[in-house]
């Protein structure tokens, strides 16, 4: 393994030329030796460690010395400058940290969000003429299905279309892999054989799936993913050619693909080619369609084609295609859709810090410029011409830009890492994020873009200073209104920005406190669960082997130490699983066919009280309620207040077709089933026992009376009891399914209160600063003030006074900015208004205090001036 | 005109320490050499710079000297920078080696540092 690259760079950067070979290969000697010793990562550690020294610069000018001894041609000069920065710099070292921290997290900020807007949002998608790659979908208004899966023979028919230059088709497969440790469920994808060689998708090692791979004659086969080849065959080439179990039947693994293919999602395991001709129907709809675009024809166009056609088909075909529309979006927007806005929100908020780092640093340092107007005066009297003056001062700036831009490069990876590692599950593409040129050239420009506007503005002040006035007149008040102007401004500008950031993060923290606080429905605590797809064995055929394998898990895992009770489940809790079905009240109006669709589960006796979901009225489901008795369902409370508000819902019967009836025998509480943020959707629950083979994938669900995690083994070895061939998957504890739908407001929340944070910071050094300037400048004044027998408390009250006007105008101006910036966090709020009344006066009042308290500090110093002091050494 | 009679500077404790490496290591004196043998025998872990800074010093006073070696294939075909004591840093260092004998001399049963 290489040496870390940047570092070496930056070594090499610095090591004198001369040394540079011998320097370069005792390194990597040494890098060597002690990955093979400690290990790569202390490794890369110590080689890191090997730049964090002074010496590197002594080595440096001991071979710089020799090698430009003349220090007055150009060179010398910029050298000169160089050394006389640094001096200087080194003299007033806390305004240095200070300068160089706020360019650093400032440009940080910016190139790691720069960095994933990049990745994410704007980079196209790494597959051939991404920008022609669209999904087509169908849509069921009726059933408000907007994104829906396509039948084969659909498919089939839009493939022949003239918008589409190529046209293919995926499913989601489930195979069970039956490995050396046993068996694992794989999840993966059958795709048409003109897929892979549509996204210009090759293998990595052998070969990718082709058209012919399709044939009803072709040998079954399986390509791997990067990471499924890793894990199960420990990236050994050998696995290419080699026959593998997936589910029922022996196939042959013909390639791997490469680590970063991640089409049509990442986290996959194999893909499997599509059989050329399925005989599927019309109304069997699990395909979904992604195609290239032929030239020059939109999304748009090809949309309108679509539907025309399926108009057609409406009107002819007669196996079920009633009213459905049809969907075409651009594969790029499909695949960020839920990410864009807050994406959107964060580079905007970056860019805002950004502008309060950089009028941070420009206040800084013309505070600076003020203190130091005797210092120009002395050295333009000596001779230093105006010109050698403002190279200085922009040496200074570029000096403390670089070593801001570095860190803040550094730091960006840093922030980059921490949100691959966090965000892993709320962002596309997200192997794609890494620092590329075109981000780098980006923080560059942005750090020469700052060392540029905070050089500017000292060195257009010492061109206005007037060398006399500067070394004799320090009080004058007239000279000290005008150049407090811009300072003024600028905290002004500071304070405002930084309302606006606190109003966003008090919003998004708000939405996640209120997201947090809501109840889900059920008690997640000490539950735990997991995914059995049940498929008969020889001993257990039929429906009645369904319910025995099931009954005999629940039964088993019931049994285990510390669990209270066992119960089974279609559709969990945000598992994105469940059934949807038309149904009326029996002596309602209208047709089924036209009547809304009510999501559904299918359960057994013990899953309400395994899931924690209170039974509000009637029973739950026994063993009276078996197959061939009648039909007993139980209804969600929203559900029976909408099919019968006011009366009573026991014994009350629904129609979902139009021949049988369903009759309700309980009532249970709410459940939030998609996210928090939702609304909870009406529900309807029908028992396994009377439920059709399609029910064959549940969820078992144990509640134990401590931490529920230790069950996790237990669980699978009472499973593999009864049947070795069934995996267990989708493991997870409620309490972990809970934090999985919120994980992406919170790290929303923690980003926007560790932004808001800093601007806080920003703003409260800005003030601090200058009202502490305006004493410094006024000390003779006050002295003079105090001395004719003004109070303590009026010194205080004037300067205080500053600030408080100056806190008031940025925070008035800062208002009006959140209430036009909130808006672009619409899409990220929950259960608070962008413009909520309590949370701008929250935090209006919250800067005010902390303004008025950082200007505080420097009334109570001017306030203890010694008179006799200040008008002596004034 | 000097007042003094010139005497070298006396050597500091990292420069003798990297001298006496190079001693050590006899033929095989060099950067990565040198920086590992330090490391081993003091615990002092060092960077390249801080180590060729120190030679760099020496030579620079007449007590060290180097050479560059041929390239080697196993640290990416880059030479090696050969040092060795000169005549000079022998006596310099047996003058220190000298000198601290002398401090030490009947300190041994000092309370501070006699074996009870």
């Amino acid at each position: 393994m290489p040496p870390p690259r940047l570092a070496r760079s930056l070594l090499l950067a610095f090591v004198p030329h001369a040394r540079r070979a011998e320097i370069d290969g005792d390194l990597l000697e040494g890098f060597r030796a002690r990955v093979e010793r400690d290990g790569a990562a202390a490794a890369r550690r110590w080689y890191w460690q090997q730049l964090c020294t002074t010496d590197l610069l002594r080595l440096r000018a001991l071979h710089g010395g020799r090698r430009v001894p003349d220090m007055t041609g150009g060179n010398g000069m910029m050298l000169q400058d160089l050394r006389f920065a640094a001096r200087s710099l080194a003299r007033s070292r806390l305004y240095t940290l200070a300068v160089v921290a706020v360019l650093a997290i400032g440009i940080g900020a910016v190139t790691a969000v720069f960095t994933l807007v990049h990745s994410v949002l704007l980079r196209p998608l790494p597959y051939r003429d991404a920008d022609r790659l669209v999904m087509a979908f169908r849509t069921v208004p009726r059933l408000g299905f907007t994104r829906s899966t396509v039948s084969y023979p659909d498919y089939r028919d839009w493939r022949a279309l003239p918008v589409f230059e190529d046209l293919a088709a995926y499913a989601n497969a489930e195979r069970t892999y039956h490995g050396p440790d046993g068996a694992e469920s794989w999840r993966g994808v059958a795709v048409t054989g003109n897929l892979l060689p549509m996204l210009g998708a090759g293998a990595r090692t052998g070969r990718a799936i082709v058209a012919t791979d399709g044939r009803p004659d072709a040998t079954p086969i399986v390509v791997l993913s990067h990471r499924t080849w890793q894990r199960s065959f420990g990236g050994n080439p050998d696995a290419i050619g080699r026959p593998v179990r997936l589910g029922e039947v022996a196939v042959t693994v013909i390639g791997v693909m490469p680590p970063a293919f991640d089409f049509p999602n990442g986290d996959l395991d194999f893909w499997v080619p599509l059989p050329d001709a399925l005989s599927t129907p019309r109304d069997q709809n699990f395909l979904s369609v992604v195609g290239r675009l032929s030239p020059g024809v939109t999304p748009a166009v090809a949309q309108r084609e679509l539907a025309a056609f399926a108009g057609r088909v409406d009107s002819t075909s007669a196996d079920g295609n009633r009213g459905y529309g049809v969907f075409v979006e651009p594969r790029h927007a499909f695949a960020v859709r839920n990410v864009r806005s807050a994406l959107i929100a964060f580079q905007l908020t970056v860019l805002l810090v950004l502008a309060l780092a950089c009028g941070g640093v420009a206040n800084l340092m013309l505070s600076r410029g003020l203190s130091r107007r005797r210092e120009m005066a002395v050295r333009t009297a000596l001779g230093a011409t105006r010109g050698r003056l403002l190279r200085h001062l922009m040496t200074e700036s570029t000096v403390l830009a670089v070593a801001g831009g570095v860190l803040g490069v550094m730091l960006s990876t840093v922030l980059c890492r921490l949100v691959v590692a966090f965000g892993a599950n709320q962002l596309p593409r997200l192997h794609e994020i890494r620092l590329d040129a075109a981000v780098l050239a980006a923080a560059t420009a942005v750090t020469l873009l700052a060392a540029l506007v905070c050089g500017l503005a000292p060195a257009l002040q010492l061109g206005r200073t007037s060398l006399v006035m500067s070394m004799r007149l320090r009080g004058d008040s007239a000279v000290r209104a005008r150049r407090y102007r811009l300072q003024d401004g600028l905290v002004v500008v500071q304070l405002a920005l930084s309302v606006v950031l606190l109003v966003s993060a008090a919003l998004v923290g708000r939405s996640f406190l209120r997201l947090t606080a809501i109840a889900p429905g059920f008690d997640p605590e000490g539950v735990v669960a997991g995914r059995v797809a049940y498929r008969a064995s020889p001993q257990d055929t039929g429906l009645a082997g369904r319910d025995r394998f099931f009954e005999e898990l629940t039964r088993r895992v019931g049994a285990l130490p510390g669990v209270t009770v066992a119960g089974l489940t279609f559709s969990l809790p945000f598992s994105e699983q469940w059934f949807s079905t038309q149904m009326l009240p029996e002596d309602a109006p209208g047709r089924v066919d036209d009547a809304p669709a009510i999501k559904g589960s299918v359960v057994d006796g013990a899953y309400f009280s395994a899931i924690g979901m209170p039974l509000v009225r009637g029973r739950a489901f026994g063993p009276d309620d078996r197959a061939g008795a009648p039909r007993a369902l139980i209804v969600s409370r929203s559900l029976a207040e909408r099919f019968w508000p006011g009366q009573d819902p026991i014994g009350q019967r629904v129609r979902d077709d139009e021949t049988d009836r369903l009759t309700v025998v309980g009532v249970v509480g709410d459940v939030h089933q998609s996210s928090l943020a939702e609304e909870p959707a009406p529900m309807y629950y029908v028992p396994l026992t009377q439920a059709g083979s399609w029910a064959s994938v549940l969820f078992v669900v144990a509640r134990s009376a401590a931490d529920p995690a230790p069950l996790v083994p237990l669980i699978r070895s009472e499973l593999r009891a009864i049947n070795p061939a069934l995996p267990l998957t989708q493991v997870a504890t409620a309490g972990a399914l809970i934090d999985r739908t919120i994980a992406a407001p919170r790290f929303r929340a923690l980003t926007f209160t560790v932004l808001g944070a800093f601007a806080v910071l920003l703003a409260v050094a800005g003030i601090y600063g200058i009202v502490s300037l305006g004493v410094a400048e006024r000390t003779r004044e006050i002295g003079v003030r105090l001395a004719l027998g003004a109070e303590r408390g009026r010194v205080i009250a004037m300067v205080v006074g500053r600030g408080m006007r100056l806190s008031l105008a940025g925070v008035g101006l800062g208002v009006v900015g959140a209430v036009a910036a909130t808006r672009t966090l619409e899409s990220l709020l929950f259960g608070v208004t962008a413009r909520d009344l309590p949370t701008f006066a929250a935090a209006s009042a919250a800067l005010l205090v902390v303004a008025v308290a950082a200007s505080y500090l420097p009334a109570r110093r001017a306030s203890r001036v010694d008179p006799l002091v200040s008008l002596r050494e004034g | 005109m000097s007042l003094f009679v010139h005497r070298p500077a006396p050597l500091g404790s990292l420069q003798q320490l990297v001298l006496l490496v190079t001693l050590r290591l006899g033929e095989d004196a060099y950067g990565a050499a040198i920086q590992r043998e330090l490391e081993q025998l003091t615990g002092r872990r060092l960077s390249i710079a801080t180590v060729y800074v120190t030679m760099e010093r020496l030579e620079a006073q007449g007590l060290a000297r180097s050479w560059l070696g041929p390239s080697t294939p196993e640290r990416g075909g880059k030479a090696k920078r050969y040092y060795a004591v000169t005549t000079r840093g022998t006596q310099a260092l047996r003058r220190a080696r000298t000198e601290l004998q002398r401090a030490w001399a009947g300190l041994d049963s000092h309370p501070a540092f006699g074996s009870r």
